[in-house]
């Protein structure tokens, strides 16, 4: 047998182990949660549900409805939409700025660049220098030409400005750069701001959630109709851009504070020191469970829980489960509370009881334990908690590239709490999505939102600057499994105008192609055999779809 | 959204599975694809090729458990393009360095090919990791299924890379023992 043999057996390992292997967590109670039944027992609470400002709601429309335009007016309609370049804007309205735009388009990341064994070693510098000639002795054996190719299907932006102030008096504005990415893929997808060629300081603002909802399509063969708000329903073209920032009022909604809730009497039970047999298999034991079981009036409590994976709502009986699967030492979740957060009146007559497993048909009982404890809190303090952990849950195994979430918690928190009143059980229509009250269920890191970088500049009064922003762009594409006539390409769109307020005395775009790229489809005016690769722009939307020159 | 709702989605060939996949699952997939290829733009062409498989494989398949069946096609088609990359002088990544350790378990010679062989290979090694410690069994996956760097095992479990090494070094051992013993 070979070593490719082994790696392929290993590949077939059981279900059950491959999940567990990455069940692990570092076992670590953070400092504040000790702090969290002093804060809550002190906490004066007074006013009821309806009566808080909603600072910053969130949202763009009613979950189930639909997103964007009706069509699509130029380009492609792609399964992954990467959403448009936007342009520049300022945070004040300033009649004495005038703005010139020149935007690059760089095809430079699909150029095959050459990665020496040598400096692949060097680059782990976590290594002993022992450890690191063991690798550069093993890439020598895997790559003996001394390295290999690796190339991107991303294309370098450069978004260039000259921004003249058309005054007597020195102007100093704050910018706002907007661009699209989730929580998740903020590092990569960051622009970095530079004046000058000075890099600019810059502060994050994110937006809501930039999509809407659809149902699960049942029954669509026969009606045609995709009613509901089970599934995230996101935008597929620039349109759904333009509904979101056309009227000012999703950016105005960004730069607002996060809603507080600390006005919102809630009840919190936690619950703590779950015990129960170990897995067993061969006893009929595979999963032991705790159930938590309560009684209450589902017309005038809201539940939101933390910590559980399975669900029972029984509106007619006046009954609600909710269990989860007991922790071992040294996985995932273990030594992590679960909480019950009680909007409205009281849960009673609460109970728990042990499974061997977590199937509610599941009729067989294991002597378990927990700890149950009730504080009277509020829900900005409760949310916190539970929202504390998720992101440390987040930080300590969600984020699989080993990279911290470099936008904080707070923003973080805030976001799951427009998500929470927007389309949450907090909303008036919540979505189906969300009906369970489960907080980690909130889509708060995967969805794609309209952030904006905001950075303060000054312009001499007559004069001109130059304010660049440059990223790296990830295309639209299509889904391999949708065999459409899109197989293999690649899109890029830009909006000239939508969302800012500058007053543009010209917009133009440059094509770096880089001998990369053949085009397939476009608007820009584009002509690689002639040479033309600088246009002018006067329409509201560009694209440009490409394949990779010499492929099919 | 929950697993068997998904599933449920595939099934209706509602193209709303692969977003719903891309979603929850997008980033673990990508995970283990730029484990082994090293290559972020490589592994979101070979997570979407897993979306592809996913969908033509749902139906007729209806799996348990969603994660794992969407990473295997993942590590599989990774695997195989680092291969196909390899054939170039083009590879990268754990690989590598993975395929080297394993050498420690074989004899070196000839491939399996038999199906039947195969499978019973699989059964004994599901064994060999039921028969193992529950920290030992996590990390020899870590390192050879997830392909995850030494480096980053420590991290995971909060051990030293040294303890990290030497407790691979023991597992291979053990399973160097038991293949020669049943004859691989």
């Amino acid at each position: 047998m070979k070593a490719n043999d082994l790696l392929c057996i290993i590949g077939e390992a059981a279900d059950e182990h491959i999940q567990d292997a990455k069940n692990v967590k570092k076992m670590r109670m953070p400092q504040w949660a000790k702090w969290f039944s002093v804060i809550a027992a002190c906490l004066v609470l007074a006013i009821g549900i309806g009566g808080f400002l909603l600072t910053r709601k969130g949202g763009i429309s009613s979950p189930g409805s639909e997103t964007g335009g009706s069509g699509h007016d130029g380009g492609s309609t792609f399964m992954s939409y990467a959403g448009p370049v936007f342009p520049l804007t300022l945070r004040e309205e300033n009649a004495a700025i005038s703005a010139r735009r020149n935007i690059t388009m760089d095809f430079a990341p699909w150029i095959p660049i050459w990665i020496s064994n040598e400096e692949e070693a060097a680059s782990r510098t976590e290594l002993t220098e022992e450890e690191r000639q063991d690798v550069l002795n093993s890439y020598n054996r895997c790559y003996p030409e001394g390295g290999r190719y690796q190339s991107s299907r991303n294309i370098l932006v450069t978004d260039s400005y000259t921004l003249t102030n058309n005054d007597t008096q020195d102007q100093t504005v704050r910018v706002l750069y907007p661009f699209v990415s989730s929580l998740n893929y903020l590092s990569k997808k960051r622009p970095t701001l530079t004046l000058n060629g000075e890099v600019l300081e810059t502060t994050l603002h994110a937006g809501s959630y930039a999509g809407g909802f659809e149902g699960a399509w049942e029954n669509w063969d026969e009606t045609h109709e995709n009613p509901g708000s089970l599934n995230l329903a996101r935008f597929e073209s620039w349109e759904g851009y333009r509904g979101l920032l056309s009227d000012g009022s999703y950016l105005q909604r960004a730069l607002s504070d996060f809603v507080d809730f600390s006005h919102i009497p809630v009840t919190v039970y936690e619950i703590t020191d779950a015990w129960g047999p170990e897995r067993n298999d061969d006893a009929g034991i595979p999963n032991p469970t705790i159930r938590i079981m309560f009684e209450l009036d589902f017309s005038q409590t809201k539940i939101l829980s933390y910590g559980f994976n399975q669900g029972l709502y029984d509106r007619e009986q006046g009954i609600m489960g909710k269990g989860f699967s007991i922790s071992q030492p040294g996985e995932r979740g273990y030594g992590v509370p679960c909480y019950i957060i009680v909007i409205g009146k009281d849960i009673h007559n609460i109970s728990y009881q042990g499974f061997a497993t977590g199937g509610w048909d599941t009729k067989k009982t294991v002597e378990t334990g927990v700890t149950i404890t009730r504080t009277e809190s509020n829900l900005e303090a409760a949310l916190r908690l539970a929202a504390r952990y998720q992101y440390q849950d987040l930080t300590d195994a969600g984020n699989y590239f080993d990279e911290a979430p470099d936008y904080g918690f707070e923003l973080y928190f805030g976001l799951m709490k427009e998500h929470l009143m927007a389309y949450g059980i907090l909303a008036e229509n919540g979505a189906e999505r969300y009906a369970d009250g489960m907080i980690e269920n909130l889509d708060v890191t995967g969805v794609d939102r309209v952030f904006w970088l905001e950075a303060e500049i000054t312009i001499p009064a007559g004069k001109s600057v130059k304010m660049d922003a440059v990223f790296e762009k990830e295309p639209s594409f299509d889904f391999y499994c949708n065999a459409s006539e899109n197989k293999g390409i690649c899109g890029y769109d830009l909006v000239c105008e939508l969302g800012s307020n500058l007053t543009f005395t010209g917009q133009t775009a440059k094509l770096e192609d880089r001998g990369q790229i053949e085009i397939v489809r476009q608007n820009f005016g584009f002509d690689l055999s002639r040479g033309v690769t600088e246009v002018k722009l006067t329409e509201p939307h560009y694209y440009l779809e490409v394949k990779s020159a010499g492929k099919d | 959204m929950d697993d068997k709702s998904i599933v449920a989605l595939y099934w209706s060939r509602s193209e709303t599975a692969i977003t719903e996949t891309a979603l929850k699952y997008g980033t673990y997939l990508a995970s283990i694809s730029s484990n082994i290829l090293d290559s972020w733009e490589d592994a979101q062409e070979c997570v979407n090729d897993t979306y592809k498989d996913a969908w033509n494989s749902m139906p007729p398949h209806r799996p348990s458990v969603l994660s794992t069946y969407l990473g295997k096609i993942t590590r599989r088609i990774s695997i195989d393009r680092w291969r196909k990359r390899n054939a170039e002088k083009r590879g990268g990544g754990e690989l590598p360095l993975v395929l080297d350790e394993l050498e420690d378990c074989v004899s070196g010679s000839g491939s399996i090919e038999d199906e039947i062989v195969r499978q019973e290979l699989v059964k004994l090694f599901n064994h060999f990791l039921n028969s193992l410690p529950v920290t030992e069994r996590r990390v020899f996956l870590c390192r050879y299924w997830y392909m995850d760097s030494i480096q980053s095992i420590a991290r995971q479990f909060g051990f030293s890379q040294s303890k990290v090494t030497s407790m691979l070094h023991r597992t291979r051992a053990k399973l160097r023992v038991l293949l020669e013993k049943e004859g691989y």
